[in-house]
């Protein structure tokens, strides 16, 4: 079986997997091999469990695609589709000294685009990726965008009363989640979606914290303080009490929510007009259930060149 | 066919028991825990406020900030063992979620949405279903029990499985949806196995138990967010790790990795046989409570033994005729069961409190007698041991007039002869099998593994051979007969006939021991022959 495939150069390290490059001998194609060593102790990690079994459902355009798994004594091999390079290190390819930028609009709508196709294809598969974030987006020359790790993920067709709060990499979690919620749905995945696309205009993280309190902080500072008014149920969540009121100590004053576009405009070469802005609001709302779905902001005008070509 | 439509009209029966039920339920926690649910996370995600934030271990070594290095973050630390202090059946809903608090030391949910005990009886009955067998075969102890000490039938092996699985259910705290999608992942994988159940060791109570702990061990794995190691799984159910391991691996393979199944159809049956099973058992104690001549709790009787008897014994330690190669060894069963002393109970009472029962099961046996169907095979509780079915009986048979009442019947029937003789096992209509998977739609439908025979209370099989036998016996008394017939043909014509008179002698037809009475009676009959 491992013969099948030739081991060449190490793509990526982690400690869960480690990703190589291979090449399928018999048929000449590229695939990234993701071995998985197994403990004992461990078992068949959960982590791998769900990657397979969901991603073999999962048949998109914007998935990466699944291909094999190769189950060793010791090893665990997962073939996947060779993607050349992930949109966080693309990004940081593009940084001039220590200035990251952004990338060109068109192809920030683009990636975007695709994005939430792959997103809204795992949402109508009643599947949640809960790690969204560029070292997650595989892309290659042909300018393909593809999900993938879906080690975090997890089914929510069924119910479900124990969602962790502890998902998402911190820049990218929502601030429902940040304040416990564990409640959450689809609307997880688009905050971070929104993330995304800031970063991919920026080129720079939108919140760049290093902790929980934080994380809320700059989400606050930037989108402003949610109150009963704007966001029904918000002091109803766990770390709501104590969020607000080391954020109101921070601020004595009303602080009003900044200007996102102006933020943006400053670390961007062209012009970015409302209706991307529009987008992100829509993306980047701090109530989730005034978010919008991954459907919806395909519908989003901006993307307007793209649906208009396909009907 | 016909077993099927036996099986329809029994699934529509129970249900006018249930409003009656419905009163009684607010008593119990697991039935609530949804109202108190909002509160007891507000108070319980207070704790964890501390927790660092989730980072995935794949980019442990890139530029993203970390607050605290956390490698196995989706990993608890290992459940507590066997030996935890069972969950006692509480009645007050606030002192319910306090102790709960103070049981659980690791486990998926804080607040369970069901009765531990309950559910793991739940899981043992479906998983002795599921493997096409019957709990209440254990009833006859003589079947397979004689030949081998890993029979299903064995109650002591019933008793060990059910322990097992309360003490692993104390230990994970899996939620319910996760335990529901095991059984769904245990039926599946025995109907993706090429060879049949016995490609995997048999029925035996040992490939049952640890099939159905690797049902648990994926279904966490694949749909909790808190998981735990092969090796903490181990320490909770006795299972030697590499055994975990293996079967894992041929889980998995067997499964194709795709333990996703985004429609989940039975979850929602699985969910009603549940409360059902549940309303039955509750029910059932409630009558009991009621009593208070009754101290011993009849409930949790089996749950005070594992208080008792602190060496639990697990299935697994009897080694598999399939795995070992040693071969079967006899297993040391640290304790005798005994059973609830239900016989002390005065059955009066228990008729009270069960009469509005009685008068709706009777309701029920008399429309179905009249479309046609049995009453034994429609009527609700009566394919299980419970003392409904006795009850049931006795009201009946009081119809009838027979000298039996309701008390007779308690007292006539040996409730220690089987301890098992108290558990219910789920109901036909609330085991969500038998809807889905022995229907029509369902053409490879394995009939050994879900033969709804047993639910009828009969062997087919076993009937048919009684038949055959029963014909033959027949067939054979006939041709004796004939054979008897001819021979007494042929002597009546050889003799006269006066010895052919002589032969219907009236002593055969009329004796008496009083000999005086004999003669006057043979002088009346020979008066009456000399006219004729």
């Amino acid at each position: 079986m491992s013969s099948q495939f030739k081991q060449l150069e190490k793509l990526g390290n982690g400690t869960y997997a480690t990703v190589y490059k291979g090449l399928n001998k018999t048929t000449g194609v590229y695939v990234a091999l993701k071995e998985v060593k197994l403990d004992s102790e461990e078992g068949t990690p959960s982590t791998a469990i769900r990657e397979i079994s969901l991603m073999k459902e999962l048949k998109h355009e914007n998935i990466v695609r699944l291909y094999d798994v190769i189950h060793t004594e010791n090893k665990l091999t997962l073939v996947f589709e060779y993607m050349d390079n992930d949109l966080k290190k693309y990004m940081d390819s593009l940084t001039v000294g220590n200035n990251p930028q952004g990338l060109e609009l068109h192809l920030v709508k683009y990636f975007q685009w695709q994005l939430l196709e792959g997103l809204a294809f795992c949402h109508e598969n009643k599947i949640l990726h809960r790690d969204l974030k560029p070292q997650n987006l595989l892309i290659n020359k042909r300018g393909q965008l593809k999900l993938g790790d879906f080690g975090l993920a997890r089914a929510f067709g069924i119910p479900v009363n124990t969602f962790s709060s502890e998902v998402v990499t911190l820049w990218y979690r929502a601030p429902d989640v940040l304040m416990g919620s564990r409640t959450y749905t689809t609307s997880i995945d688009i905050w971070s979606c929104g993330c995304i696309l800031a970063e991919m205009i920026t080129g720079k993280p939108l919140f760049p914290g290093t902790n929980d309190e934080e994380q809320l902080k700059l989400i606050f500072e930037m989108m402003g303080m949610p109150t009963e008014a704007t966001w029904p149920g918000v002091s109803q969540l766990p770390k709501y009490a104590t969020s607000s009121a080391s954020f109101q100590q921070q601020h004595p004053q009303q602080l009003q929510p900044k200007d996102l576009k102006a933020l943006l405009q400053a670390n961007c070469k062209e012009k970015l007009d409302d209706v991307v802005i529009n987008l992100l609001h829509g993306l980047l709302q701090l109530n989730p259930d005034m978010r919008l779905g991954a459907k919806q902001a395909l519908h989003h005008t901006w993307f307007s060149e793209y649906y208009q070509r396909q009907t | 066919m016909t077993t099927i439509n036996n099986f329809q009209n029994y699934i529509n029966i129970p249900q006018i028991i249930q409003p009656q039920l419905s009163n009684n339920l607010n008593h119990f926690p697991q039935f609530n825990n949804s109202n108190n649910s909002n509160n007891n996370n507000n108070n319980n995600n207070a704790t964890t406020n501390n927790l660092p934030p989730l980072i995935h271990p794949q980019f442990m070594n890139q530029n993203i900030p970390l607050v605290q290095q956390q490698t196995n973050y989706n990993i608890l630390p290992p459940p507590p063992g066997l030996l935890i202090q069972p969950q006692q059946f509480k009645i007050d809903n606030n002192n319910n979620s306090n102790n709960n608090k103070e049981i659980v030391n690791g486990g998926v949910s804080e607040n369970l949405d069901y009765d531990i005990d309950l559910m793991s009886e739940f899981v043992t009955k479906t998983a002795y279903f599921i493997f096409g067998s019957d709990t209440r075969l254990m009833l006859d102890s003589n079947i397979d029990n004689n030949n081998n000490s890993l029979a299903i039938t064995s109650p002591n092996n019933y008793n060990l499985f059910l322990k097992g699985i309360i003490s692993v259910l104390n230990a994970t705290r899996l939620p319910s949806v996760t335990i529901f999608m095991s059984l769904d992942y245990l039926l599946k994988y025995l109907r993706k196995l090429p060879d049949g159940i016995d490609s995997i060791g048999g029925k035996f109570i040992n490939v049952i138990y640890q099939n159905t702990i690797v049902s648990l061990i994926l279904a966490n794995k694949f749909n909790d967010d808190k998981t735990f190691t092969n090796k903490s799984w181990s320490q909770a159910t006795g299972m030697d790790i590499d055994l975990i391991n293996s079967y894992e691996k041929n889980w998995l393979n067997i499964f194709n990795w795709k333990l996703y199944d985004d429609k989940f159809i039975l979850y929602s049956d699985f969910v009603n046989s549940f409360r059902q099973f549940s309303q039955e058992k509750t029910l059932l104690k409630q009558s009991l409570d009621n009593n208070n001549n009754y101290s011993t709790n009849y409930y949790t009787s089996s749950i005070n033994e594992l208080n008792i008897f602190g060496n639990l014994k697990s299935p697994l330690n009897v080694p598999s005729p399939y795995f070992s190669p040693t071969g079967v060894t006899t297993p040391s069963t640290p304790f005798g069961f005994q059973t609830p002393k239900l016989s002390s109970i005065s059955s009066s009472t228990i008729a009270a409190a069960t009469a509005a029962a009685i008068v709706a099961a009777t309701k029920n046996t008399a429309t179905n007698t009249s479309s046609g169907v049995s009453t034994t095979s429609s009527c609700g509780n009566q394919i299980f041991s419970s003392p409904y079915h006795y009850l049931n009986d006795a009201y009946n048979n009081n119809n009838n007039n027979t000298n039996n009442t309701m008390n007779s019947q308690f007292s006539n029937y040996d409730y220690h002869q089987n301890n098992l003789n108290h558990f219910n096992i789920p109901t036909l209509k609330s085991s969500p099998i038998m809807n889905r998977y022995t229907s029509n739609n369902h053409p490879n439908t394995y009939d050994d593994q879900f033969n709804y025979d047993y639910y009828n209370f009969y062997d087919s099989k076993q009937d048919m051979k009684i038949n055959q036998q029963q014909q033959l016996q027949q067939l054979q008394l006939q041709q004796q007969q004939q054979i008897l017939l001819s021979q007494q043909q042929q002597l009546q014509r050889l003799q006269p006939q006066s010895q052919n008179l002589k032969s219907i002698q009236p002593d055969t037809y009329w004796t008496s021991n009083d000999q005086t009475l004999r003669n006057k009676s043979n002088n009346f009959y020979n008066n009456f022959s000399t006219i004729y």
